[in-house]
C-alpha cells in the first residue's frame, strides 16, 4: 500500500491510497469464493461454480464491491497509522478505480483534529494533595473492627441496663381496651436505641428479666397513627430474654483474631499503611485529574461540532446503562422526569465539552512532544486484552479489528501523554488532615469488612415474628427502624 | 437440417466445464441430428475444426401431478472434441 497525503482548508485532509494488483487479485479470488459459496448455478452444486459463471450471473461489478468492502477499511486505517493522520469523522471516499490486474487507486477525504493553541503545559505547578493519616482515624477503624467482632451475651446480672439487647411481650392498652398494634410478643429491642416512642425504653431500665412490669407513656402529637396521638397508654411489659453487647478489648489477643499478625502495635501499624496507601493513590489521581484540567483550560480549540455530538451521544447513553444497572427503566426514567433525550444532552454538554478538548489537547501535546504508541505496543496491549477475556481467541478477533486497534492506539497514547504532562510538572506534595471519617468506608482495602450501619441490629434481627407488622408504639411506623443508637 | 436447428444450446455444468480443460465442448443437439450433422452445424457455426463427436441420448425424467404421470421430454447432448488450439468462445462465462 503506498498514501500519501495532502492539507486542505477546514481541518480536512486528502489521502491518495493506491493497493498493489497483486493484493487486488487475492482480494477478488476471495470475494468471488464468498460469493460462489451463497448462489446456486443450474448445473453446479454451490461454491463449485468457475469465476467466469459467477462474473457472468452476477456481474463484474459484485465482486469488485465486494473485494472493496475488504481493501478499503484495511488500507485506509494503515495510511492513517502511517500519514500520523487523527480523523474525527467518517471519511468520504471518491475517484475509486479498481480493475482486476491493476492497482487499486482511490481518494479519502476526511477531517482531522483542528489546530489547537497549548498553553503552558510543560513544568506546570501542581499541589498533591495527601491526606494524612492520624491516629484517631486509626483509632476509628479499630473501633469499627471491635464493634464487628462485637459478641452478644448474656450477663451476669438480671436487670435490664442502657444499651442491652432485649426481648419483651408486650401488651397495651388505652383506657383499660387494648387497641391495634399494641401487643407483640418476642420482640427484639436495643434498649436506648430510640426505635420505640419516647419514655418507652426508658421505663425498662432496671427491669428484672420475667418479671412482669407496666410501663406508661404518652402517644406524641407527630405520631404515626392519628388515633393514638396524644393518648395514654398502659403497657404491661415482660422481658423475656437479656443480652448484653460485649466488645472485645483492644489487645494483641483481638489483633492476632482479627487479622494475621501477633500484636496490636503491628495491626496499628498495617492499618496505618493501608490508609497511607489508599491517601496516596487518591491524591495522586486527584492530582493528575487537576493538572490535566489545568493544562486544559490554558489550551485553546475550536470543538468539532460531530465530535461533541458523538460525545453526548456516548454520554448519554452511559447515563441509560447506569440506570438500567440501577434497575431504572431508562424510558420510565424520561417520563417521570419529563425530560427529553435533547434535554439531557443539554445537561451533558459542558461534560462532553470538557472530555473533547481534554482529548484534542492531549493530542496536540503528544504531537509536539513526539509521543507515540508503535504498533508492537499496540500488539502487547491487544494480547494483554485479550488474553484476560475468556474467549481469548474471540476477544482477540474483536480487538484486532481495524477500528477496535484505533481506539486502543488513542487511549495508550492519551495515558502516556497524561504520564508526560506528570513527569514534568512541578508537584508540590502537600499534607492535609484526613477528611473524617466516612472515607474509609470506600477506600482502603484491607480485608476486614467492616460496615456497621448494617450490623448494628444484627444480634437481634431473624427469628423475630413481630418484626414484620408495623408496631403501633414505633414513633415513625416502618421508618426509625434503622436509626442506630451509635455516633 | 439447418446447422442452427441442429445445435440448441451449450450445456454448462461442472462435468461440462472440466472438459472444457480437453477442448470438449457440450451442446444440447436435436433429437433427430446424426454425429455428422453435428460436426458440420458446429464447424459452420463456430468456424472450428471438430475431431470427434460423442452423443447421447437422456431419457426424460418422470415427473407426477397428482396421479397423473408424465414424462419430460428425452434430449439428446453431443460432447464435442475441437482440434487442438481451437476454442468457442460463448462457454466462457454462460
Amino acid at each position: 500500500m503506498r498514501a500519501t497525503a495532502e492539507k486542505l482548508e477546514n481541518n480536512k485532509v486528502a489521502l491518495t491510497i493506491e493497493i498493489e494488483a497483486e493484493k487486488v487479485d487475492a482480494a477478488l479470488d476471495r470475494a468471488y469464493r464468498k460469493l460462489a459459496r451463497d448462489v446456486t448455478i443450474p448445473g453446479f452444486r454451490k461454491g463449485r461454480a468457475p469465476r467466469k459463471v459467477i462474473e457472468a450471473r452476477l456481474g463484474k461489478q459484485a465482486l469488485y464491491d465486494e473485494a472493496l468492502e475488504e481493501l478499503i477499511p484495511a488500507a485506509y486505517f494503515q495510511a492513517i497509522e502511517q500519514e500520523d493522520i487523527d480523523p474525527i469523522d467518517q471519511p468520504s471516499l471518491t475517484d475509486v478505480e479498481i480493475e482486476e490486474g491493476k492497482p487499486l487507486r482511490f481518494k479519502a477525504e476526511v477531517a482531522v483534529a483542528p489546530e489547537v493553541q497549548l498553553g503552558e503545559y510543560k513544568g506546570v505547578r501542581v499541589e498533591k494533595l495527601v491526606e494524612r493519616v492520624e491516629e484517631k482515624d486509626i483509632d476509628h477503624i479499630l473501633w469499627h473492627l471491635q464493634e464487628d467482632h462485637a459478641e452478644l451475651v448474656t450477663p451476669e446480672r438480671t436487670t435490664v441496663q442502657q444499651g442491652d439487647f432485649v426481648r419483651i411481650d408486650f401488651e397495651g392498652f388505652i383506657d383499660g381496651a387494648p387497641f391495634q398494634g399494641g401487643a407483640a410478643r418476642d420482640y427484639a429491642l436495643q434498649v436506648g436505641s430510640g426505635r420505640l416512642i419516647q419514655g418507652f425504653e426508658e421505663q425498662l431500665v432496671g427491669v428484672e428479666v420475667g418479671t412482669e412490669t407496666e410501663i406508661k407513656v404518652t402517644f406524641p402529637d407527630d405520631h404515626h397513627a392519628e388515633e393514638l396521638r396524644g393518648k395514654e397508654a398502659l403497657f404491661k411489659v415482660r422481658v423475656t430474654d437479656l443480652k448484653e453487647k460485649r466488645v472485645p478489648e483492644l489487645d494483641d489477643e483481638f489483633a492476632k483474631d482479627v487479622s494475621n499478625v501477633e500484636t496490636l502495635a503491628e495491626l496499628r501499624e498495617e492499618i496505618r499503611k493501608d490508609m497511607e496507601a489508599a491517601a496516596e493513590r487518591r491524591a495522586t489521581n486527584e492530582m493528575r485529574q487537576r493538572l490535566v484540567e489545568m493544562v486544559r483550560d490554558q489550551a485553546q480549540v475550536e470543538l468539532p461540532e460531530n465530535l461533541v455530538e458523538q460525545e453526548l451521544v456516548d454520554l448519554v447513553n452511559e447515563f441509560g446503562r447506569d440506570l438500567a444497572r440501577m434497575g431504572i427503566d431508562p424510558e420510565a426514567y424520561l417520563k417521570r422526569s419529563g425530560k427529553s433525550v435533547d434535554d439531557l444532552k443539554q445537561e451533558f454538554r459542558p461534560e462532553a465539552e470538557a472530555r473533547v478538548k481534554t482529548e484534542l489537547v492531549l493530542k496536540a501535546i503528544a504531537k509536539r512532544e513526539g509521543i507515540t504508541v508503535s504498533r508492537e505496543e499496540v500488539q502487547a496491549k491487544i494480547d494483554e486484552l485479550a488474553a484476560a477475556d475468556r474467549d481469548s481467541e474471540a476477544a482477540r478477533r474483536r480487538l484486532e479489528e481495524p477500528e477496535r486497534r484505533l481506539a486502543i492506539r488513542t487511549s495508550m497514547l492519551l495515558d502516556k501523554t497524561v504520564e508526560f504532562l506528570v513527569e514534568h510538572a512541578q508537584v508540590e506534595v502537600k499534607e492535609i488532615p484526613s477528611q473524617g471519617h466516612g472515607h474509609h468506608h470506600h477506600d482502603h482495602d484491607h480485608d476486614h469488612s467492616h460496615d456497621h450501619a448494617e450490623d448494628d441490629q444484627e444480634p437481634v434481627a431473624g427469628d423475630d415474628p413481630q418484626r414484620e407488622g408495623d408496631s403501633a408504639i414505633e414513633p415513625g411506623g416502618s421508618q426509625g427502624k434503622d436509626d442506630g443508637a451509635k455516633e | 437440417m439447418d446447422p442452427r436447428d441442429v445445435i440448441i444450446r451449450p450445456l454448462v455444468t461442472e462435468e461440462s466445464t472440466r472438459q472444457m480443460e480437453e477442448n470438449k465442448y457440450t451442446f444440447e443437439v436435436a433429437l433427430k441430428a446424426t454425429k455428422t450433422q453435428v460436426k458440420r452445424a458446429v464447424e459452420q457455426i463456430f468456424g472450428v475444426k471438430v475431431v470427434k463427436v460423442n452423443t447421447s441420448r437422456i431419457p426424460g425424467k418422470v415427473r407426477r401431478m397428482g396421479r397423473f404421470e408424465g414424462r419430460r421430454p428425452e434430449r439428446k447432448k453431443a460432447i464435442v472434441q475441437l482440434a487442438e488450439g481451437d476454442r468457442i468462445e460463448i462457454f466462457e462465462g454462460l
